[in-house]
């Protein structure tokens, strides 16, 4: 899969790309408008995460561009603007996602991959891993052929955590995943692991392994040990 | 008190007490005149008895027709005239009636005699009657008068002061920026207009400039705390970290998130203070509650809150975005406000929305809840905004936001 990160802020650019990397991706990276355009309009990218304040122009007429010529690139942006209307017009323009900085890399990867699999992966709506096997459009888990019982949120966490597996995730991480940016006013740190022992404990019932590993103080990480 | 009301006040003493001086003066002028008016009778008097008796070298007797009444009795020696004052009792009023007397010796030729006229004064008290209820009634009329002209004058001229005081009650430095004031050929409150336009002009374009660079610097800040956040999400990843580093990098996380946190909340604040949510939509409000509460259902039960719902079908003209920040800010409060195994009651009607949640009493003023940072509680990871924000949806539509705790729960009340 190949993507591009057009992005001015160079720090940025490169963690999302480090993080990117290990998650099997092949990177390219734009920091100006021109270089962007050249690029995304040049070369065929599965994903571009596209910033819209950039040296040289607005990402959105990129996006114009891209979508004409090369419609069938997913495209994320990633705004420190926060604007609404930037937000509709992105999506009216045929931006597949949009993301308000700053954001988790975990989260991201995990919007990310869930576009991948929207458009790459059409009928398939299927995850395997180990002993998983998760179907995103009914919302099932099976756990070694053993269908597993979850409420919504569950299922989210699970899926949050085979976006991003091996990866230390972090409880604020979680929380804004399952929450949303608003949920500033509800401590729900405590409600993550209780939530997230119900998940393990739910798997484990059924004869799954235990790959929800606790990183003390931090978040979870969903692994083989 | 009022303008016109103090005015009033003021008429009515200086009214008593010029009245009541004019009254007394009035009186002694009166009375004067009176009793000057009997000395000069009682001479002419005198005269005409001493004319009588100088021709006829007798006494009038009854043959004179004096009017006042005239006694004589005979005198040893002959002395100076003498005036004075007598209470005579009058039998057909029964009362003492005052008299003014003029004493004075007459000689018939023969004989010395002394005679003394008695002339009838005004009573004192049908004169203080008779004053005191003349000046009661120019009294009144002058004061009904005044009332009347006070009333109408204030009208025309005050009229401008009091557009001007309703245009300067109503102006919301936060949501306009000009006030326009009516023409006005009266000077002072010409001058008092041109101040107040100055001013609110001023205070309008400091606040714009204020909020404006509130929301330039939440936006400023969004791309270092970018970068912040995901280099230390990096850098957790790393497997060369001990323990002890962990622990650091760890609290620098947790301390940024709250930065981001804090950041998002601000710009939010802001944009809506700057009216960048204006489009307003039909939002179905207890759907939309209906919706939260199942969105937040595990964390419900996570805490044994019991909920309750009373909800009419209503909706509101709001922005989609806000009328979400809203209720979920307000069911999100609810939640983390309450104590385990507590209790949540929402109840819509027509014409407000109210929650009422279990929890221990607020240890702050509760005047400043709605106020940007206050805390209950200083160590919990509350941003102290949930509320501010709330408060500034409400303020932006013209909802009443209110509070109230009555002993056990805590009710938050929007009236629409």
């Amino acid at each position: 899969m190949r993507i591009l990160v057009i992005e001015d802020e160079k720090q940025l650019a490169e963690a999302i790309m480090t993080y990117m990397k290990t998650e099997g991706f092949d990177c390219d990276m734009a920091a100006t408008f021109d270089s962007g355009y050249e690029k995304a309009l040049v070369n065929s990218y599965d994903c571009i995460l596209l910033d819209i304040t950039l040296p040289g122009g607005n990402g959105l007429e990129i996006l114009k561009e891209l979508k004409k010529k090369n419609p069938g690139s997913g495209v994320i942006i990633i705004s420190a603007k926060n604007s609404l209307d930037d937000r509709i017009m992105g999506l009216d323009l045929g931006a597949d996602d949009y993301l308000n900085k700053p954001f988790h890399l975990s989260e991201l990867n995990a919007r990310l991959k869930s576009l991948l699999r929207r458009k790459f992966f059409k009928g398939s709506e299927e995850i395997e891993y180990k002993d998983f096997r998760v179907n995103i459009k009914e919302k099932t888990l099976l756990v070694k052929g053993e269908l597993v019982i979850l409420t919504k949120k569950e299922f989210d966490l699970l899926l949050f955590f085979l976006a991003n597996p091996d990866r230390v995730i972090t409880k604020e991480s979680i929380t804004e995943h399952l929450w949303g940016e608003q949920l500033s006013t509800v401590d729900s740190f405590d409600f993550i692991y209780s939530h997230v022992k119900n998940l393990r404990k739910k798997i484990m019932d059924k004869g799954g392994a235990d790959y929800i590993q606790t990183v003390y103080g931090m978040g979870y990480k969903f692994a083989v040990k | 008190m009022k303008l016109l009301t103090r005015t009033n006040i003021y008429f009515i003493g200086i009214t008593l007490v010029v009245f009541s001086l004019g009254g007394e003066v009035f009186y002694e002028r009166v009375h004067g005149i009176n009793k000057f008016d009997a000395s000069e009778r009682l001479e002419q008097e005198k005269n005409k008895i001493q004319s009588f008796v100088n021709i006829n070298h007798e006494l009038p007797g009854n043959s004179i027709s004096l009017g006042d009444s005239v006694a004589f009795s005979i005198a040893v020696l002959a002395e100076a005239d003498k005036t004075g004052h007598v209470k005579l009792y009058n039998s057909s009023e029964k009362e003492y009636e005052p008299y003014q007397t003029l004493e004075f010796t007459i000689n018939s030729g023969t004989q010395l005699y002394t005679a003394i006229i008695y002339r009838p004064l005004l009573e004192t008290d049908d004169l203080t009657t008779a004053i005191v209820e003349a000046m009661l009634i120019i009294g009144t009329c002058l004061f009904v008068v005044l009332l009347l002209s006070n009333f109408i004058l204030s009208k025309l001229i005050w009229s401008p002061f009091y557009k001007t005081l309703e245009k300067i009650k109503t102006f919301d430095f936060t949501r306009e920026s000009l006030v326009e004031f009516d023409k006005t050929s009266i000077v002072e409150f010409k001058t008092l207009n041109n101040v107040l336009k100055t001013i609110t002009e001023k205070i309008a374009s400091d606040y714009r400039t204020l909020k404006e660079f509130t929301e330039n610097a939440s936006h400023e800040m969004q791309t270092p705390l970018s970068i912040i956040q995901s280099k230390l999400e990096l850098l957790i990843q790393s497997e060369n970290l001990n323990a002890e580093q962990m622990h650091e990098v760890q609290a620098v996380y947790e301390a940024s998130s709250r930065l981001a946190k804090l950041n998002q909340a601000l710009l939010l604040l802001a944009k809506i203070e700057n009216n960048q949510f204006s489009n307003s939509k039909k939002i179905q409000l207890d759907e939309l509650i209906r919706n939260k509460i199942v969105f937040f259902e595990e964390l419900i039960k996570h805490k044994n809150i019991s909920i309750e719902t009373n909800l009419e079908a209503f909706s509101i003209q709001i922005h989609p975005v806000l009328a979400d920040i809203m209720v979920s800010n307000l069911i999100g409060n609810a939640i983390k406000h309450n104590q385990d195994g507590g209790g949540i009651s929402i109840v819509l009607n027509q014409t407000q929305l109210s929650i009422r949640n279990s929890g221990k009493p607020l240890s702050i003023d509760p005047e400043q809840l709605f106020q940007r940072f206050q805390k209950a509680d200083s160590s919990s990871g509350s941003l102290g905004l949930g509320l501010s924000i709330i408060k500034e949806i409400c303020s932006v539509y013209h909802f009443k936001l209110s509070y109230k705790f009555d002993g056990k729960m805590h009710i938050i009340s929007i009236l629409f």
